[in-house]
């Protein structure tokens, strides 16, 4: 059985004009497939372009040529609506800086992607509560950020980024602001995520968080320049 | 649709009320601009109705004419002191006729003149405004009788000794008992009294009942002829009419029949020893000045409501960019840029609509003390209060457009950077 794969790019190429004749290839051509419940870390030097490439595949910015199909669809040009409308429905992401909502509780910033789904009210807050219960924050609903440890916001965090059940969790960095003791509960959740069946893809420069996933993407200078598969457990 | 407005207007109270100082104050330019709008609306408009009330009182079908005692040159006030003191001036039987039977649309000429004397009954005695005049008064001037009734031209032709009394004035002269049909004293005839008049028209004003407004409130109506005949004050008065009122049959023939009056009287009288009142030609001239009131405070509106609309611009700007990180959040989990727009916009409506009735709180208190404490009159009209209500609205979305789509052109990624 061949299912179709989550995510399907070729000869992505990502520039940064600098004015005048400076161009700079962030993304010099990446091929890539990641098929539904893999696990895809990438790694790679500061400036090499994960950055850019998380980006792109979290549909936040458009590619300067290449084609992108995710989930089947062909998302490399659309307009800025429906680019909303696909990070909306489609992915979940957590940032090394955790990016909550200071105003709001915890409880309101699980349920910020929801706020922009209209069709998906119904039922929503016991959703809500029950990925608070699973993150292990369901006796701080109504703390805000500030009140809360960074392992903690990172949690809240990952809750947010399952409310509207996405097809893709990206991570940039996810562990980069913890300590090894927060950063192990963080890696654990996405463990289980991906035990579920979960597709994700991570950055990260630890190796030890690296090793967690199915396949490691080493880049170098806007390229893939080495793949390491692990062997299943 | 619904759901969602509720949605989006609870964010914005909810990020204003995060805010709750930065909120108030932004909101004070509309609140102080809404309420002076509608404080100084409510003024004018009070101005206007009491103009208005004067005139209707005075009748817009009505031409009035007053009797006015001519300027004379120092020396023949000099040298005929004591004739002067008996010489005659003012409106005429004369021109009454004339302008009664020669004009067309003129319905009645009616007159009145008055004097004060004093008025006896069996138990008491009070300084009184006596008031000569026709059978006509009731419908010239809308005065009614309360009880008995007004006296007719028959009993004015046969000069009848019956009168018509105020109703504080009867009060006081016959305290008990059935009034109609007694009688009163004035020097010393006997008058039957067959009418109190109804609080209303030109001598009922509510002024405290102290001193000379006293006398203007005892009033006794007199048939002309027979004040002419018996009170000595009308007899040997300087003028046969203080006032003269012509009743035109429709309004809109006031001004042809008061240009016609004032050829007559022009060729009646050698010296300006009479003056015309058209209360129609005063109304136009009180809508002409209650326009340009209306124009001078719609100004200041402007103005006051323009600064509150910068305010509001200004401090969205501010939090426009001291909230890019959350724009930027929201952005990447899926907010579109026009949610974004309507997230500012909400906000800023919210702040001025919520500025804009507290204004109008304000602005229907502040004539109520005006009121009470100046006796000036002011009337709140549901107008002003809408028109303030849409203003607002409108100063909440012109000045939060610009911020709003500032917030939302913002590129995720850098505001996510932030
Ligand atoms: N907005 C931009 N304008 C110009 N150049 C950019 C922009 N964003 C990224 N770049 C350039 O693209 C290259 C790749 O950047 P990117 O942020 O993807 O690196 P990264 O691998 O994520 O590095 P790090 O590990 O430090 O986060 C860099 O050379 C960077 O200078
Ligand atoms: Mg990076």
């Amino acid at each position: 059985m061949v299912t179709e794969p989550v995510i399907s790019i070729r000869s992505l190429r990502k520039g940064y004009f600098l004015g005048g004749e400076n161009e700079v290839m962030a993304l010099a051509g990446i091929d890539l497939d990641v098929a539904a419940g893999e696990y895809v870390a990438i790694m790679g030097p500061s400036g090499s372009g994960k950055s850019t490439l998380l980006n792109l595949l979290g549909c936040l910015d458009r590619p300067t040529s290449g084609s992108y199909y995710l989930g089947g669809d062909d998302v490399a040009l659309l307009d800025d609506d429906s680019l909303s409308e696909v990070r909306g429905h489609r992915l979940g992401f957590i940032f090394q800086a955790y990016n909550l909502i200071a105003q709001l509780t915890v409880i309101e910033n699980i349920e910020v992607p929801l706020f922009y789904q209209p069709d998906a009210t119904r039922g929503s807050s016991a959703r809500c509560l029950e990925l608070a219960a699973r993150v292990g924050l369901a006796d701080r609903l109504n703390h805000r950020p500030k009140q809360l440890s960074g392992g903690q916001q990172q949690r809240v965090a990952i809750a947010r980024a399952l409310v509207n059940d996405p097809l893709l969790i990206l991570a940039d960095e996810p562990t980069g602001n913890l300590d090894s003791s927060t950063e192990e509960d963080v890696l654990c959740l996405l463990d289980e995520l991906h035990a579920e069946g979960r597709t994700i893809i991570i950055v990260t420069h630890d190796e030890l968080v690296a090793n967690r996933a199915d396949r490691i993407l080493h880049m170098k200078d806007g390229r893939i320049a080495r793949i390491v598969h692990r062997p299943h457990s | 649709m619904l759901l969602q407005i509720h949605r989006i207007l609870s964010l914005g109270v909810k990020n204003l009320f995060l805010h709750k100082v930065r909120s108030v104050l932004t909101m004070l330019g509309i609140v102080f601009g809404v309420s002076s709008v509608i404080a100084m609306l409510a003024v004018g408009e009070g101005a206007a109705l009491k103009a208005r009330q004067e005139i209707t009182r005075l009748g817009s079908r009505n031409i009035i004419l007053d009797s006015v005692e001519p300027p004379q040159n120092a020396a023949s006030q000099q040298t005929q002191s004591s004739a002067a003191g008996r010489r005659k001036y003012g409106l005429t039987e004369m021109d009454r006729t004339r302008i009664a039977r020669t004009l067309p649309h003129v319905l009645i000429v009616h007159p009145e003149s008055t004097r004060t004397d004093e008025v006896t009954s069996a138990t008491s005695q009070h300084m009184a405004t006596l008031i000569a005049t026709g059978a006509d008064l009731p419908e010239v001037r809308q005065i009614e009788c309360e009880q008995g009734r007004f006296f007719t031209d028959l009993e004015v032709l046969r000069v009848a000794p019956v009168c018509v009394l105020s109703p504080s004035l009867s009060r006081k002269l016959i305290p008990f008992g059935e009034v109609i049909g007694k009688a009163v004293r004035i020097e010393a005839d006997y008058y039957t009294v067959i009418g109190i008049s109804r609080k209303a028209g030109q001598y009922h004003d509510d002024v405290p009942a102290t001193g000379k407004a006293e006398i203007t409130r005892n009033l006794v109506y007199l048939p002309v002829t027979t004040a002419r005949a018996r009170v000595s004050d009308f007899t040997f008065g300087r003028t046969q009419f203080d006032t003269l009122v012509v009743h035109v049959d429709d309004s809109s023939h006031v001004p042809e029949v008061a240009r016609n009056v004032e050829s007559i009287l022009l060729s009646l009288h050698r010296e300006k020893d009479y003056k015309m009142t058209v209360p129609l030609e005063l109304l136009a001239q009180a809508r002409r000045t209650q326009r340009l009131f209306n124009v001078i405070i719609g100004s200041i509106a402007a103005i006051s409501l323009l600064v509150g609309g910068i305010g509001i611009m200004n401090i969205m700007l501010a939090t426009v960019t001291e909230r890019t990180r959350e724009i930027g959040i929201r952005r990447a989990l899926g907010a579109k840029r026009r949610d974004i727009i309507w997230q500012f916009l909400a906000e800023t409506t919210v702040i001025s609509l919520t500025g804009g009735l507290i204004g109008i709180l304000l602005g229907m208190v502040i004539p109520g003390l005006i009121s009470t404490l100046t006796k000036i009159p002011t009337v709140v009209t549901t107008g002003s209060v809408v028109l303030s209500v849409g203003i607002s609205l409108l100063i909440g979305i012109a000045f939060g457009i610009y911020p709003a789509r500032r917030a939302a052109s913002l590129d995720p990624i850098e505001a996510l950077r932030h």
